[in-house]
């Protein structure tokens, strides 16, 4: 098999992979970037808001005020170190990106522009405060073109439209890699590194409405889960209020926060009702279970009632032309109406996952073990989505993930700096490295009587209907069950296609696998959890349970073991935030 | 066009925004037995573009240089004007 060896391997091309990767490529070190895609094509590109940084360009900020917003608006499950450390580094983390030329939108007086965004606010939980940097509509393509000609110039490698399939460890545990599939020659690859770095994205694709690109299919997560590793917090999942009705795709926060809001069949400005003070503002949760409810009981519009509408018309074509034009031209195409004119027809689309692979603030990867539950994994890092540090709690603000990605990005390239000094010498291989991922490949070798497609597409249903924005016990086991059906048939399923070139058919097999870990993960960790939190809301379980709650889930593939971690309550330097009932 | 081509151009309708996703892919499954040799070539020419070029381009119609480049983005623009906007 072809063995390639480098100091340093990054798994993923998005905002996260290519941030922690220039760190290392600067600093002179051997640095592959892996990337399913071009990695300019990552997911990171959709992106359309912006990057949260109490710069306070527009109006008096402060990084603390940041803090304590992103501790509400996760419902206290953040951890409050990992906050105060993303909310204190925002700044500097943004300035960095505008010195390394990201063409930021200029306020009048040449400041980076900023806009208002769902869940900010001045004075700790006062007024509404103005803290999203943005280029136009396009904050995460700049980011990403900008961080991967940097990564040129730092001679950074990239193995474009390579697969990842599973993480290499030795016996005691450290990571040595991965291993790959060569998408173009259908060769597999072992890729050896003395430090891997996890930035495969999310995996909004397991639900049947999602603002995610097909590629967001989990892969990191399924890696993880095969080495034996836990996942956390699995069931939060956030589900944007404004994707275009039927499509999935989003209509950036954005919109609300120029002063575009929500109406009901009736014309009636609901938000109002639900959240008085920040109205169309409130968190994306709160305003995405206010919609559910709207369609709910019948105030849905349209013929069958089934979205709300985003009316923005008032602010006038110029507004619209010059502040959103992406949303313009995406609402046209994907909802037939030209909002200057119309409003445009939205309802809640699967969008982030909170939850992911455990992390510590310098990104490398923490299990339960002999010592205690957060053990660093030795030689594994995990940053962005694909990552729970967890800044993000059980429910993210907007804007906070193009944060994270960068200020993590670049803590776990410092950190890996370190560990590449400290073990300048790779670590002898198993013989047997590799013959997991090749007993794998070989299976997707076989022909079988079930359809790869068809089974997505039902598990894809499966989540929307069981796990979506209201859950109950009984939806969830029903979940469960139709799972337990739905792998069934995947040990059934073959594909017609054994060729070696550009085999897409496997490559998507491949990525079910890893979509139905994410699902059993995220299912057996929102059966567990009998409250309601952030984004996870149980129907049968109504109220926030800070007695029996207030921690981290952590699910283990074996046995579908769901054990806990206690929540981080103290912050670095700051004073704690106190849990209390989160309004707005 | 052997069916390593097809499915190379098949994984490079992958993209970064889910709308280019729908439309190329959505495209591509339609088109492909039908396109004629150019206008494959032109379509691997127009997925060597990134994301926001592509959306840019389909949104401005402006006329490119590349005339047969512009005549996809036409064609890519009827093509979703027929299957997009009226979702199954
Ligand atoms: C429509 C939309 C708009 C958004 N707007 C905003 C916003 O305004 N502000 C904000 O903060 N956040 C926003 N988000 C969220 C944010 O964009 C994402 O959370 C973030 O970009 C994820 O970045 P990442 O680097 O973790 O992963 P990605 O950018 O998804 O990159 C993942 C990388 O991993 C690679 N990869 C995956 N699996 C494999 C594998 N098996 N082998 C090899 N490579 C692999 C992919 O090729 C890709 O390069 C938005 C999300 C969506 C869907």
């Amino acid at each position: 098999m072809n063995l390639r060896r480098f100091d340093a391997l990054i798994v993923g091309g998005g905002g996260a992979g290519l941030r922690a990767a220039l760190q290392l490529a600067r600093s002179g070190y051997k640095v592959a970037v892996v990337s399913k895609v071009f990695p300019t094509r990552s997911h990171t590109v959709s992106a359309q808001g912006g990057i949260t940084a109490a710069l306070g360009n527009v109006d008096d900020d402060r990084w603390e005020w940041h803090f304590y917003d992103t501790v509400k608006g996760g419902d206290w499950l953040g951890d409050q170190d990992a906050i105060e450390f993303m909310c204190r580094e925002a700044a500097s983390a943004v300035y960095e990106l505008e010195h390394m030329g990201l063409p930021f939108s200029r306020l009048a007086g040449g400041k980076i522009y900023q806009r208002p965004f769902g869940g900010q606010s001045k004075n700790f939980g006062g007024e509404q405060a103005t803290r999203t940097c943005a280029a136009a509509d396009r904050t995460g393509h700049a980011l990403l073109h900008t961080l991967y000609q940097q990564n040129l110039a730092a001679r950074t490698q990239f193995f474009d439209e390579v697969f990842a399939l599973d993480l290499v460890r030795d016996a005691e545990g450290y990571c040595l890699g991965v291993t790959a599939l060569d998408i173009e020659t259908g060769e597999p690859l072992l890729i050896e590194a003395r430090a891997t770095l996890l930035a495969t994205g999310g995996a909004g694709r397991v639900f049947w409405n999602s603002s995610n690109a097909m590629i967001n299919t989990g892969d990191g997560l399924g890696m993880v889960l095969r080495a034996g590793l836990p996942l956390q917090d699995m069931e939060f999942w956030q589900f944007h209020p404004t994707g275009i009705a039927g499509v999935g795709c989003l209509i950036t926060e954005g919109v609300r926060g120029e002063g575009g809001y929500l109406l009901n069949r009736h014309g009636e400005r609901f938000m109002e009702r639900y959240a008085p003070h920040a109205r169309d503002l409130a968190g994306r949760d709160v305003v995405a279970r206010a919609i559910a409810i709207e369609i709910a009981e019948g105030r849905g519009c349209g013929p069958h009632g089934d979205y709300v509408e985003a009316k923005l018309d008032h602010l006038g074509a110029a507004v619209i032309a010059e502040k959103l034009p992406g949303i313009r031209d995406l609402s046209i195409r994907f909802a037939g109406v030209d909002p200057a004119k119309s409003p445009i027809p939205v309802a809640p689309t699967a969008h982030y996952m909170m939850g992911g692979i455990p992390t510590n603030l310098h990104g490398q990867v923490v299990a339960p073990a002999r010592f205690g539950p957060e053990e660093p994994v030795p030689g594994l890092y995990a940053v962005g989505e694909c990552a729970c540090v967890s800044v993000h709690g059980a429910n993210r603000l907007g804007g906070n993930s193009l944060l994270d990605l960068v200020v993590f990005g670049r803590a776990a390239g410092k950190h890996m700096l370190e560990t590449l000094r400290e073990n300048p010498y790779p670590r002898p291989m198993p013989a047997d490295a590799a013959a997991a991922s090749l007993a794998r490949l070989a299976r997707w070798a076989q022909p079988g009587s079930e359809r790869v497609a068809a089974i997505t597409d039902a598990l894809r249903r499966t989540m929307q209907t069981h796990c979506g924005v209201f859950r109950t016990e009984a939806t969830l086991r029903a979940g469960l069950a139709e799972l337990d059906r739905l792998e069934a048939r995947l040990a059934q399923a073959g594909l017609t296609d054994s060729s070696r070139v550009f085999n897409t058919a496997r490559i998507e097999a491949l990525e079910l696998e890893n979509l139905m870990a994410v699902a059993r993960a995220t299912l057996v960790s929102a059966l567990a959890r009998t409250e309601s939190r952030g984004a996870h809301t149980r129907e049968d379980h109504p109220q926030r349970d800070d007695a029996r709650w207030l921690k981290h889930s952590l699910y283990s593939r074996a046995g579908d073991a769901v054990d806990a971690k206690p929540v981080r309550l103290k912050p670095l330097t700051l004073e704690s935030v106190k849990p209390e009932k989160r309004v707005y | 066009m052997s069916d390593g081509a097809a499915d190379r151009i098949a994984w490079r309708c992958r993209r970064g925004m889910l709308e280019l996703d729908l439309l190329l892919g959505g495209f591509w499954a339609a088109r492909r037995a039908t396109l004629q040799p150019d206008e494959t070539a032109a379509f691997e020419r127009l997925l060597g573009l990134s994301d926001r070029e592509i959306a840019d381009r389909l949104q401005a119609g402006e006329p490119q240089s590349d005339a047969e480049l512009e005549t996809l983005f036409d064609c890519l623009r009827r093509f979703e004007a027929q299957n997009i906007q009226d979702p199954p």
